[in-house]
């Protein structure tokens, strides 16, 4: 049940880091609010605007994410929320979560970034220290008595 | 020992990338946390040893971590501690208590406690606070959380116990979203003065209350963009709260925009400048035979004419009103209206709302309570009007029709046939059939419909 948009759309394009260039509607692009700011600014009357923080890798998925935001007015809910799930079951490990993370930061994109963070936080409740760093590959930089003392200030945690 | 494990740690080499992260965006991920859960992680690396005491998220729910009522005290302890320990110069974002008891028997302790915290976050600033409570004595705000400069959002759930409203005129000063959610209120002059004096509040819900002895409930509101009132508790088969059943509604607020009340029927409505409304939502179980909930429904639609998107449903009626055609509201006119959502079990209120909406585009119906034949005369009055009655949407606006949960009844056949008959604009029509009805009726029903006079010669027809 979705509405056409009319195609007279303004387009924008987008570089990449690695130089990779991608082309979308402007109302997929200003679901950045970093975009937003730099097309009312007149950054993108002419050539593309250059994202120096995100690789064209992460920028595909974070374009997906915009086009599917940004065409679903008259969508379910519930649909859109099985789609963000997807989509972040999609980015697998937590470095790809971490790239998204790092991304829609930048690219203040506040939706992409607390479906992440929310991604990133269920995967620590309920677990120890020493599972959170086994899953993902954290050191322990702790020495024996400072990790003794951590445990004793916040003996509340660790009951 | 455990220093091994994660030094030669198996994940593929994968390198640590979280805690290089920049500490706004780990406070955001901590955000998302239960503050148990934060506390733990200082123990993962240094870098996060003292991130939890600066995290503006507080959340603490009894139950998932101390589960049976003697460690009740020990939860106590553990807000306490982290409420004295935690940076107080960090304003506290939200604070979230949840599934907190009382103890039996007049747990002083417990209220005070609960008292104690609520002043602690409304000093540190708070500026969302989701309470969920199953306290044993009525429960009120504390007048440093009414005078909250910061407090933006309020959630409060109470397990059906009263909640005392402060009875002040003016409160909450940035208080825009409130939601009270099972719990019973108890003065309707307290509540009508509260919710008025709450300037700039925009958000207002309320699930499952009871609202004891209320004659009315006012929602006079300056501000209010959005209204909820709904009662769910006969769905989730928890106590019956029974809405506003033996009440008045009435809603005055010129600046409403969304509103939704699904539960059991009021007993009278009074909706006043509904200017704004743009999206209106209706869910009945009315209580009431024949000429009541012909008079209920009028004073509802006359409310909501400006909607621009209206939902109804599900509109049963016992066969007494079956054939009261709505003639007196026929003079309404919902000029705004596009999308329409409804039931479509009684034709003669589709005909009625397709006549007074003469720029509708879309119209949704559900075919919630199918009758395999028609009560006498409806279709004949059907086609009997069919002939002088204009039905300008049809002709000019109405762009897409879907029909849901058809069965291919005959009724529900000639519903069909009235609206390409007469559907000059329409573009689409989708017709969804009802699972549960063997193929072989429905393949008998779409070949009718295939053959139906269309007006428009452009309607693309669709069968799912």
């Amino acid at each position: 049940m979705s509405i056409t948009t009319e195609n007279n759309e303004k387009m924008i394009t987008l570089m990449s880091s690695d130089g990779e260039e991608f082309v979308v509607e402007e109302a997929v692009a200003a679901q950045s609010q970093t975009i937003k700011h730099l097309i009312e600014d007149g950054c993108s009357t002419e050539g593309s605007i250059p994202l120096p923080n995100v690789t064209g890798r992460v920028l595909s998925e974070v374009i997906q994410y915009c086009k599917k935001h940004s065409s679903s007015d008259d969508k379910e809910e519930k649909e859109l929320e099985a789609w963000d799930a997807e989509f972040v079951k999609a980015a697998d490990d937590h470095v790809a979560l971490t790239d998204l993370m790092m991304a829609a930061n930048f690219l203040d994109i506040k939706g992409l970034l607390d479906l992440v963070a929310q991604t990133l936080a269920n995967m620590i409740t309920g677990k120890s220290p020493e599972e959170v760093r086994r899953m993902w590959n954290i050191k322990n930089d702790f020495t024996p008595e400072e990790a003794e003392k951590v445990r004793k200030e916040n003996q509340w945690a660790f009951e | 020992m455990e220093e091994k494990l994660t030094t030669e740690s198996g994940n593929g080499g994968a390198e640590d990338r979280i805690t290089k992260l920049p500490e706004p965006i780990i406070q955001c991920i901590f955000s998302f946390l239960e503050t148990i859960d934060v506390i733990r992680s200082s123990a993962v690396s240094r870098s996060w040893r003292h991130l939890w005491t600066s995290i503006p998220h507080l959340s603490f729910t009894q139950s998932t971590v101390w589960t049976d009522s003697s460690t009740n005290r020990r939860f106590k302890d553990f807000v306490n501690w982290v409420l004295i320990n935690r940076n107080p110069s960090v304003c506290i974002e939200k604070f979230r208590l949840t599934n907190y008891w009382f103890e039996e028997e007049g747990d002083r302790d417990g209220k005070n406690w609960f008292y104690r915290w609520v002043s602690l976050a409304a000093r540190g600033n708070v500026k969302e606070l989701d309470l969920s409570i199953y306290p044993d004595v009525p429960i009120s705000f504390p007048y440093s959380l009414v005078t909250c400069q910061s407090l933006v959002a309020l959630k409060v759930e109470l397990w059906m116990r009263v909640l005392h409203l402060p009875a002040v005129t003016s409160g909450f000063p940035s208080l825009k979203s409130l939601e009270l959610k099972r719990l019973t209120l108890n003065d309707e002059n307290v509540a009508r003065n509260f919710i008025a004096g709450c300037h700039i509040l925009e958000h207002l819900s309320l699930n499952s209350c009871v609202f004891q002895g209320f004659k009315v409930l006012e929602i006079y509101s300056a501000n209010l963009k959005c209204l909820n009132i709904s009662d769910t508790s006969y769905l989730e088969g928890t106590i019956l709260a029974g809405g506003l059943s033996g009440s008045k509604l009435e809603v005055d607020c010129p600046k409403l925009v969304s509103f939704t009340f699904s539960g059991p029927s009021a007993l009278e409505y009074s909706f006043k400048n509904l200017l704004s409304i743009d999206k209106a939502s209706i869910v009945w179980t009315p209580a009431f035979e024949g000429q009541e909930i012909y008079n209920l429904v009028s004073q509802v639609l006359s409310g909501l004419r400006n909607a621009k998107v209206l939902a109804l449903y599900p509109l049963f009626f016992p066969t007494s009103v079956e054939r009261l055609y709505p003639a007196k509201l026929e003079s309404l006119s919902f000029s705004r209206l596009k999308v329409l959502e409804l039931d479509s079990s009684h034709i003669n209120w589709v005909k009625l709302l397709l006549k007074c909406a003469p720029n509708l585009e879309v119209l949704l119906l559900l075919i919630l309570f199918p009758k395999e034949h028609q009560v006498e005369d409806e279709t004949t009055l059907l086609e009997r009007e069919d002939q002088n009655i204009e039905f300008e949407c049809l002709r000019k606006s109405l762009k897409r029709i879907h029909l849901i949960f058809v069965r291919g009844y005959k009724v529900e056949l000639e519903l069909i046939r009235f609206l390409l008959k007469h559907g000059l604009a329409l573009e689409e029509m989708t017709i969804i059939w009802k699972r549960d009805v063997e193929s072989k009726y429905t393949s008998e029903a779409q070949e009718e419909i295939l053959q139906f006079q269309k007006a428009s010669s452009s309607v693309s027809l669709s069968f799912l």
